[in-house]
């Protein structure tokens, strides 16, 4: 058999692959033949949505069963950082110990008349590293860079109260944002700095930054009164478990 | 207001409540999140897909222990493998379905299921609680997949559904229709094309509708 009838015959099996509706060896077959050819491979996905529409109902998530899940969850906190796809968004460099600077004091941030705005929305934070990653990080400044100066952004610099701690911010009307961090010191591997979004109640998590910050692009849905950094353990935290070390009141 | 002396950041006040940023999350942050150690994270991915996968696997597998068994394997494998899940391949949903009906057709074949196979009964009601909208919006795009695959060859859908809800492999299906095997395969792959090109013509983006 040539290469080609061999192809033309695993062509002819990928909707069946999808469907789960070939044998083991086929199986085994196809998903190499897959990592060769990503025509075949976007066929495959865009088959097995056709089939995730077929499996649209409107049951209800069980409610017991999520207790049953929610219970074998291994909430180890040593997870390795993400890698694959999701790296790209996420941090993965390992970090170089060193000690952060002291933490500001809240007085900075007392008192702010906070308006009562509405609830941030968090879609994701995306960190931009350097190394291996140059191109990424370059893009990512030179996208910072196009939001800082535009005219209709909002911008403003981080900063602990004794001046010495800074990160600049820009958030253009749509709430797309970028933090330049590079000149936050680099923490200990079992920490991270993470960046709140803060309109008078409960603090919004915007994401985790990691022990040696460059640039991050983060998305609220509102314009948040206060941004604020803390520092957390390396996996992050739900809510913040430290004072900030830096803040900024946008304008 | 944030009080003099007083620490801003206060804790979640409801812990019962979903968190607003969770509940209007994209399905990528929320696996953001989950790699970053997140319960709630999971759980509204769970409560966003819990049910189509539940009942996926319910269809196939119909005993409750069984399928559950599958909807709990699902989701673990999300939380302890969050990289497997790749934003660029496809929606979660697609993949959680995916995963889910590998699973119970591997369930499926095996010999102890298979002399089960003769007592399944009908998918089983979920009970949590269910948005209206998601509801609403569920129920229109399946009267478009049903206007769908009312519009594809009838042996095509045939095909595709004695497959993919009765976890056939082509082969199965080829005997039990008395077709020849590759007649089947082509059913099956034209069918699952035919119905892309009719849900695109009725103006249903299949990659939208599973967001």
């Amino acid at each position: 058999m040539t290469d080609s009838d061999r192809n033309e015959r695993l062509d002819s099996l990928l909707g069946a692959y999808a469907l789960d509706a070939v044998t083991e060896a086929e199986r085994d077959e196809i998903e190499a033949y897959l990592h060769l050819e990503p025509r075949a491979r976007a066929e495959v996905v865009e088959h097995q949505e056709i089939a995730a529409l077929l499996a649209q109902g409107t049951t209800d998530a069980p409610g017991e069963l999520w207790e049953r899940i929610a219970s074998a969850l291994d909430a180890h906190a040593d997870r390795p950082e993400p890698t694959g796809e999701l790296s790209k968004v996420l941090r993965l460099d390992p970090a170089r110990p060193r000690q952060a600077s002291r933490r500001v004091s809240r007085r900075f941030i007392a008192g702010l008349s906070v308006a009562a705005a509405a609830a941030v929305l968090v879609a994701g934070l995306a960190m931009f590293t350097g190394g291996g990653e140059g191109d990424m990080l370059a893009s990512a400044l030179e996208r910072y860079t196009a939001v800082r100066d535009a005219p209709t952004s909002q911008v403003a610099t981080l900063r602990s109260d004794d001046g010495t701690l800074a990160a600049d911010v820009a958030v253009d009307p749509s709430g797309n944002g970028y933090l330049d961090a590079r000149r936050l010191p680099d923490l200990p591997a079992e920490q991270t700095y993470q960046l709140w979004a803060i309109d008078g109640g409960a603090p919004v998590s915007l994401g985790v930054l990691g022990a040696r910050p460059t640039i991050a692009a983060f998305n609220t849905a509102n314009d948040p009164a206060l941004l604020a950094i803390t520092i957390e353990p390396a996996v992050g935290s739900p809510q913040p478990t430290s004072d900030p070390i830096a803040v900024a009141e946008l304008p | 207001m944030v009080g003099d002396e007083q620490l801003v950041m206060e804790p979640v006040a409801d812990a019962e409540q979903r968190p607003t940023e969770l509940a209007h999350a994209s399905d990528a942050a929320l696996m953001f999140a989950v790699a970053r150690y997140r319960h709630d994270a999971l759980a509204e991915i769970y409560r966003r897909h819990g049910g189509a996968v539940a009942a996926l696997a319910r269809r196939l597998l119909g005993t409750s222990s069984t399928a559950d068994e599958v909807v709990q394997e699902v989701f673990v494998r999300l939380w302890n493998e969050p990289d497997r899940f790749d934003p660029e391949r496809g929606k979660l949903r697609s993949y959680l379905l995916t995963i889910a009906h590998r699973r119970a057709v591997d369930v499926l074949r095996t010999e102890s299921a298979r002399r089960k196979r003769e007592d399944r009964s009908a998918a089983l009601q979920a009970t949590a609680a269910y948005d209206v909208d998601r509801e609403v919006w569920d129920l229109a795009l399946a009267e478009h997949v049903r206007d769908a695959l009312a519009g594809i060859d009838p042996r095509e859908r045939e095909a595709i559904e004695m497959a993919y809800f009765g976890g056939l492999t082509y082969v199965e299906v080829a005997d039990a229709l008395r077709e020849p095997e590759g007649t089947i395969k082509s059913r099956i792959r034209n069918g699952l094309k035919q119905l892309r090109g009719v849900l695109t013509a009725q103006g249903i983006s299949v990659g939208e509708a599973l967001s």
